[in-house]
């Protein structure tokens, strides 16, 4: 898949700018982030309530 | 290379300097015949389980399985699971062959570094079909419990025949869940419409059925044939599960007649699906 700039940013404010860099450079696999992508690609960089709460979900507790 | 001294290497055991079941070369004494028991699901998803080779230190199996009168799994292709770096005495495999008949499962238990082995066990198993109105594919941990791992499908195919072959259901890319005159797809959560059931089964290989946020309870997807159109249910015996975003480490394959999945359903077991955007060829 490939990704714009705005599905991107919105994948990160869902998620953390942290836990984004670990995963895409394969250093912690984080499923919040995976999951974020998917949804910002198929849905245009638009995320609904529903889909940042099921995000924040899946954050790692640190 | 058929013989070595005279003797066939199909009895490998009597040929001096190579492995033997008698006291070896380098010191070693062979184990007694292993202990071998076999799980066999429906669709040839095998997990052998082998104990009673204690007196070697660092076994090594041999496993082969043959049908038809020939290899049609060699033992490079059997996952011998290792702890520690060496081998447990669990072994796994996926048997896609589309040989029929039953298939006999051989092993030997070997030690290289004394050039020693065991006598050969083997063990028989025959792989099965599905006839059912309800065809459940559920996330489930390795022992079959429910699990909230979400599935996610990208491609699913159910075929009459054996490594897919045969007729193919279901016969049309689908369209909505119910598209196709006798069949009808759902699923146990649906996270929104971009990932609906009939996702799984449609022409493109980009959409998927997709489960996100599933609970241990509504993690599964399924297809019923109506008996409108069915007077009795396709036998399936090969399915292709492609997995697309899928978390589900194992799945289960249940059917039913009712679609009530209270009890009355049959287990045709669980299959160890663990990797993303692969396909696994069950059958």
């Amino acid at each position: 898949m490939t990704y714009t700039k705005e599905q991107i940013d919105a994948a990160v404010e869902a998620t953390s700018p942290m836990c984004f860099i670990l995963h895409v450079n394969g250093e912690e696999y984080c499923e919040a982030v995976f999951v974020a992508m998917q949804l910002s690609h198929d849905q245009n960089a638009v995320l609904t309530d529903e889909d940042k709460a099921l995000i924040s979900g899946l954050m790692p507790s640190r | 290379m058929g013989e070595i001294s005279g003797v066939s290497t199909a009895d490998i055991d009597n040929v001096d300097g190579f492995f033997t079941t008698q006291s070896g070369g380098g010191g070693g004494t062979a184990t007694t015949t292993p202990t071998i028991s076999a799980n066999v699901s429906t669709f040839g998803s095998g997990t052998l389980t082998i104990t009673n080779a204690s007196s070697y230190t660092h076994p090594s199996y041999k496993v082969e399985i043959d049908a038809g009168g020939s290899t049609i799994i060699a033992n490079t292709a059997i996952v011998k699971n290792r702890t520690n770096n060496v081998e447990n005495g669990t072994i796994t495999w996926g048997d896609s062959s589309s040989v029929s008949g039953t298939r006999t499962v051989r092993v030997r238990a070997q030690e290289f570094g004394d050039n020693i082995q065991s006598s050969e066990v083997t063990t028989t198993y025959t792989r099965g079909t599905i006839t059912n109105r309800y065809i459940r594919i559920r996330g489930v941990n390795s022992n079959g419990t429910n699990s909230s791992s979400r599935l996610g499908i990208g491609d699913i195919e159910f075929w009459t025949g054996s490594a897919r072959t045969g007729t193919l259901y279901p016969t049309t890319h689908l369209t909505s869940a119910t598209s196709e005159t006798g069949i009808e797809v759902s699923m146990g959560h649906t996270y929104s419409s971009t990932y609906a059931n009939f996702k799984a089964c449609d022409s493109s290989t980009n959409t998927f059925a997709w489960l996100l946020g599933s609970s241990a309870t509504n993690n599964w997807w399924q297809i019923h044939f109506e008996s409108g159109t069915y007077s009795t249910p396709p036998t399936i015996a090969s399915i292709k599960f492609g997995a697309r975003n899928n978390s589900a480490n194992y799945i289960s394959i249940k059917g039913s007649d009712t679609g009530a999945f209270a009890g009355e359903e049959t287990d045709y077991g669980v299959y160890y699906t663990p990797g993303d955007n692969t396909t696994y060829n069950l059958g």
